[in-house]
């Protein structure tokens, strides 16, 4: 080859790596001097669940949690002769009968034998909370029955009825708005996001912390949607969580101090299945922006072989735990509990 | 305990899907003969398929499931076991509803995807056409046959996973009790 080809199609080599797509990491969270006093969190299906089970595992850090069709505590342990994993799907589902379904009394033992090992926080501290729990009856994925033991288990753990608002409609397997394009509210399918008429999230914001700003209309938000590296919490191979994460910011939140909500999706929902959708068509920023709220949308994503997670759900029942004989899934050094804890405390530090 | 149940209803099961097997291995091969790939009485066939395995599931539910669960109580000599016999007739009576829930849903597609395809069949305009709609309805009956068997297979899980709930709650409260 002559030295002029040569050189050229060295030039041309070079061209194509420094043009060549570079895709760079998200931005690290930023700190936002948030008040974590005030801290709530809430969730659909898998993330209802993971819900239930971070709100109690750090009950210190919470005030209220959000329950959208899901399970308490614990669900996938409630029968120590059933594999967590045959529990979730079963169990914590559908089961075929209230009998053989979760049992709030098993589950609040549960955590009060995992608080007197310090696996997780003080029981005790869940009495203050504000819950509040939602079962659809068109909803076949996870029934009304399970749906049920949460709010037992939120009574046997001192939440006074007054404090527990328990809704029920006709809407199938899915977080409700009032927007004309989502699901029909009765049907089951993706992205599970149904037209029942109300703003779900909004009712459930509005019960933990109380009397509420309206929302902004969706097209006047304030803030910004701030997309982080997830990556940097996350400490295990297992965790089945994306590189990537969000959080809604109103623009009140980047000069004051303000409330932390965290928003779980369900199985199916993570950003890689269905974009933006959930982080910025469920209601939830519309109602943080008046009322100086960050929320925070962790994200979970399918993993077809290590862990087992095809669905890209939130871990209830032990696929991101290392040691299968000794799951701690539900305990305070959980790989997604912890990263996400790690990711409240982020938007606590000072800026 | 569910063993001879169990064995039953894998058996129809397996019946049925042979059955939509035959019919997609014709289906297929007429497809590709360009030749006409159903009839109304092969619609009718796959229907008919899918509405007796429902009644067969009822007929032998009630009878064997029962029947299996008392020959265990008995050989577990519980003493009093009012409030556990009614759990398990819960749970036969869960079984069942879901059951039939999810054949109901199951016809109620099927006949959908038919519908669709005599109405798609009065609008096909030439064999290129015609091909296009027969293998999309092949296609839609296909997976709606796999997503029926994959329902199927997380009831047997329930069931599963019920019948060991059961024996765990029975016995623990038969513990309780000494």
């Amino acid at each position: 080859m002559s030295k002029s080809k040569g050189s050229l199609l060295s030039l041309v080599g070079l061209i194509s790596v420094l043009s060549a797509p570079v895709f760079a990491e998200s931005p690290n969270l930023p700190a936002f001097g948030a008040d974590l006093s005030q801290t709530s969190v809430s969730g659909l299906s898998s993330g209802a669940f993971m819900t239930a089970q971070l709100n109690t595992a750090y009950s210190a850090s919470f005030i209220g949690a959000g329950v959208i069709a899901g399970g308490p505590f614990y669900c996938s342990g409630t029968y120590g002769s059933v594999g967590n994993m045959q529990s979730a799907m079963s169990t914590c589902m559908n089961p075929l009968s209230k009998g053989v379904g979760p049992d709030a009394a098993i589950s609040f033992k549960s955590a009060q034998k995992f608080a007197s090992e310090g696996k997780i926080d003080d029981v005790g501290n869940l009495k203050k909370q504000k819950v509040y729990l939602y079962s659809g009856s068109s909803d076949s994925t996870v029934k009304t029955i399970v749906v049920d033991q949460v709010k037992a288990y939120y009574n046997l753990a001192g939440v006074p009825d007054a404090n527990i608002k328990y809704e029920h409609g006709n809407a199938g397997h899915s977080i409700i708005t009032k927007n004309v394009n989502d699901v029909p509210c009765s049907t089951t399918k993706p992205p599970f996001i149904n037209n029942c008429d109300f703003v779900q999230s909004q009712d459930l914001l509005r019960h933990i912390y109380g009397e509420l700003n309206a929302p902004t209309p969706s097209d006047k938000l304030s803030g910004k949607i701030v997309a982080f590296n997830q990556k940097e919490f996350i400490k295990s191979s297992r965790s089945s969580m994306s590189d990537d994460a969000y959080a809604y910011v109103p623009k009140a939140c980047e000069t004051e101090s303000c409330r932390v909500h965290i928003a779980f999706h369900g199985c199916l929902q993570g950003a890689a299945q269905i974009g933006d959708k959930y982080y910025t068509t469920t209601g939830y920023n519309e109602i943080a922006d008046t009322n100086k709220i960050i929320v925070l949308y962790p994200q979970a994503q399918v993993s077809k072989t290590i862990p087992a997670n095809p669905q890209g759900c939130w871990d209830f029942w032990g696929y991101s735990s290392e040691d299968p004989n000794n799951l701690d899934f539900y305990t305070k050094n959980a790989p997604q509990m912890s990263a996400i804890m790690a990711m409240v405390k982020r938007l606590g530090d000072a800026r | 305990m569910s063993n001879t149940f169990v064995s039953q209803w894998l058996e129809f099961s397996q019946a049925s899907l042979n059955k939509f097997k035959e019919f997609s291995d014709t289906s297929v091969a007429n497809i590709s003969a360009a030749k006409p790939a159903f009839s109304s009485a092969d619609m009718a066939e796959v229907l008919k398929n899918a509405i007796a395995a429902n009644k067969q599931f009822n007929d032998i539910s009630t009878a064997t499931f029962m029947k299996l669960f008392h020959n265990q109580i008995t050989s577990m000599n519980l003493g009093n076991t009012t409030s556990a016999v009614q759990e398990l007739t819960d749970i036969s009576s869960g079984l069942v509803t879901q059951f039939v829930q999810q054949q109901t849903q199951f016809v109620s597609d099927l006949t959908s995807a038919f519908s669709g395809y005599v109405a798609n069949l009065q609008q096909v305009n030439g064999t290129t056409e015609l091909t296009t709609v027969q293998s999309d309805l092949l296609a839609t009956i296909q997976q709606q046959v796999k997503d029926n068997a994959a329902a199927n297979m997380g009831l047997l899980n329930s069931l599963s996973v019920a019948t060991s709930a059961w024996t765990e709650k029975t016995l623990t409260k038969a513990a309780e009790a000494k």
